[in-house]
């Protein structure tokens, strides 16, 4: 009995905020609701006008780019700082606190401070672009097609992924090393062989929560650009948070997080398929 | 063996190396500490700007050849001047009260449901467990409209009850996972040596798992902390009334009324909303390494 007792709440806020709204969102995406008014079944007529329409057809090609390039670069860049901060140099501890210093700027002030850097007219960007001389100077933010990479590149950061892999790396077995110095092994082959694949549950771990949470980019832009120019730097996050809070369009808002659910419980899917054969558990557990 | 010794100390041919294990080592520490330099210039940059040109005065703000990094003469106007723009106390206390009222039965629901899933057996506990898995998996806009329209009915937007009620009842997968991964790796000996004792199975929770998760737990408090000052989303559904908005709704007020002029102070109010998450990640970090452990993610 006392098992569940423990995890009670937990059954209970699966099923109120969890499985109750996915359903709930499902069936009003079939109709036009306003909140106001009761909803009015209209068939697959969200669906339909959401692929139809120009400006959904972006976010979702802008947070698929994003999805694709920020994700792989952040599991890679992560992975190299995780390994360049295991390294047991002096004053390791120190360069530990410093690497997650930047990750520390709340997104509030690290909006602003973007919005500074990449200033046309006062930023940092085009003054380090003037002091070298190189005639490359741009008006970033308000260009519809930079502003999407500006974005893309900025959150190419190890951030909590790389504190992730390090203490991967604290849980790698001493004895793995040992053997694997005794064999003959070059520090390349190690790495190889050794400590990559020890740190595949992490590498996957990492690979799930960035995926998910790429899909639901939404604070930077809110607060620097509000999507703009043009809609270049609006993501999917967006346009459900804008359709059902701004447009009170609930039935459109409901379409578009079930299309989000899809492609995402699709991805999870294949993710987890492949991770068979690719991901290393200690005792084969 | 005394000349092959040598050999080997010399770094000569003859070792399967061609340099010293010494020698190596030491490329390996600069070439490491070139890297690790190279890393932190381009990350610190931009705090590095914000920290400078906060204390910069109007007329230091134009761009110039080269670069001034550090403000001189130092100003502390743009602190002065941003401080009374807005009253940023009732943000700061408004941020804290999110973070309590999140943190406080988040926590709670949470370290009870992964001791279970854990360390009990029961009918059914691995399949719920796939279920917590794969509802981690789940973006929050999924479930956001339905959610947001449900509160509404029960008149929960504007209190803090949308934040109270679902941390109540654990809505916090990912946390009950990593809870759960640490739980497993604690050894069943101490718990079986209390059980023999007689001492009930919440006995065991709060007076031995509890003490030995310190670290972990830990890290849920400096995760949650931060999530309280970085959150927009929520914030603008269910904080939107002036008394509860927080310090991220002020700043992107703030951001609004962005003009060339006022860039000093906007750095200002950032670099002082940054230093409680600085100290809070620096006393933090420590158990990010001790807490973290993904043993057998598949359950």
């Amino acid at each position: 009995m006392l098992p569940y007792v423990f995890i009670l709440p937990w059954i209970l806020g699966v099923l109120l905020f969890q499985a109750y709204p996915i359903l709930d969102a499902f069936y009003h995406s079939f109709t036009v609701y306003d909140v106001f008014q009761p909803a009015k079944w209209v068939g697959l007529r969200n669906y339909r006008n959401l692929l139809e329409n120009s400006h959904t057809r972006m976010a979702l090609q802008n947070t698929l780019l994003y999805v694709a390039v920020s994700v792989p670069g952040g599991l890679v860049v992560g992975l190299l700082q995780a390994l360049l901060l295991n390294v047991k140099v002096r004053g390791l501890q120190l360069f530990r606190t410093l690497a997650i210093v930047p990750g520390t700027v709340p997104a509030a002030g690290a909006a602003a401070v973007s919005i500074f850097i990449w200033s046309p007219s006062l930023g940092l960007i085009n003054s380090i672009l003037e002091w070298l001389g190189l005639p490359w100077r741009q008006s970033w933010l308000v260009d519809p097609v930079m502003v999407k990479w500006i974005f893309i590149f900025m959150t190419i950061q190890g951030g909590i992924g790389m504190l992730i892999f390090l203490a991967g790396l604290q849980n790698v077995p001493q004895e793995l090393y040992d053997a694997s110095k005794i064999d003959g092994a070059h520090s390349m082959q190690t790495l190889l062989n050794v400590t990559l694949p020890m740190l595949t549950p992490y590498t996957l771990f990492n690979l799930l929560t960035s995926l998910i949470g790429a899909f639901q980019y939404f604070t930077g832009p809110m607060l620097m650009t509000g999507g703009g120019p043009a809609g270049g730097s609006t993501f999917y996050a967006q346009i459900i948070y804008e359709s059902a809070f701004i447009l009170f369009r609930m039935g459109h808002a409901a379409a578009l997080a079930w299309i989000l659910f899809v492609i995402c419980v699709v991805i999870v899917v294949v993710v987890f398929r492949s991770s068979a054969s690719w991901v290393y558990y200690e005792g084969g557990n | 063996m005394a000349s092959l010794r040598s050999i080997q100390a010399a770094g000569l041919p003859g070792n399967r190396y061609f340099l010293g294990m010494r020698s190596r080592r030491f490329i390996l520490h600069t070439l490491a500490y070139v890297l690790i330099a190279a890393f932190l210039v381009v990350a610190l940059m931009p705090v590095a700007w914000m920290f400078g040109t906060s204390f910069k005065t109007l007329e230091q703000l134009r761009i110039t050849v080269p670069i001034q990094w550090l403000p001189n003469p130092v100003t502390f106007e743009n602190y002065v001047k941003g401080w009374a723009v807005r009253d940023w106390p009732h943000f700061l206390r408004n941020t804290l009260f999110l973070a309590v009222f999140v943190g406080v039965p988040t926590m709670a629901s949470c370290t009870l449901a992964a001791y279970a899933f854990a360390r009990m057996r029961f009918r059914g506990s691995e399949a719920l467990m796939l279920l917590n898995i794969s509802l981690m998996l789940i973006p929050d806009q999924v479930t956001l409209v339905p959610r947001f329209v449900m509160m509404a009915r029960m008149g929960w937007v504007g209190t803090w009850l949308p934040a109270i009620i679902p941390s109540m009842l654990a809505l916090n997968p990912a946390m009950v996972f990593v809870l759960r991964q640490f739980f497993r790796a604690i050894p069943n000996d101490l718990s079986d040596a209390a059980r023999i004792d007689g001492c009930h199975e919440l006995g065991i929770f709060w007076r031995i798992v509890v003490p030995l998760s310190r670290p972990i737990l830990a890290l849920q408090i400096v995760l949650i902390t931060s999530w309280a000052w970085n959150e927009l989303l929520f914030a603008l559904l269910y904080l939107k009334d002036k008394s509860m908005q927080t310090l991220t709704l002020a700043m992107q007020s703030f951001l609004g009324y962005r003009g060339d002029t006022a860039w000093g102070q906007m750095m200002a109010m950032s670099v002082l909303m940054s230093l409680p998450m600085m100290v809070l990640a620096y006393f933090g970090q420590r158990y990010f390494t001790e807490g973290f452990t993904l043993s057998g993610i598949k359950g």
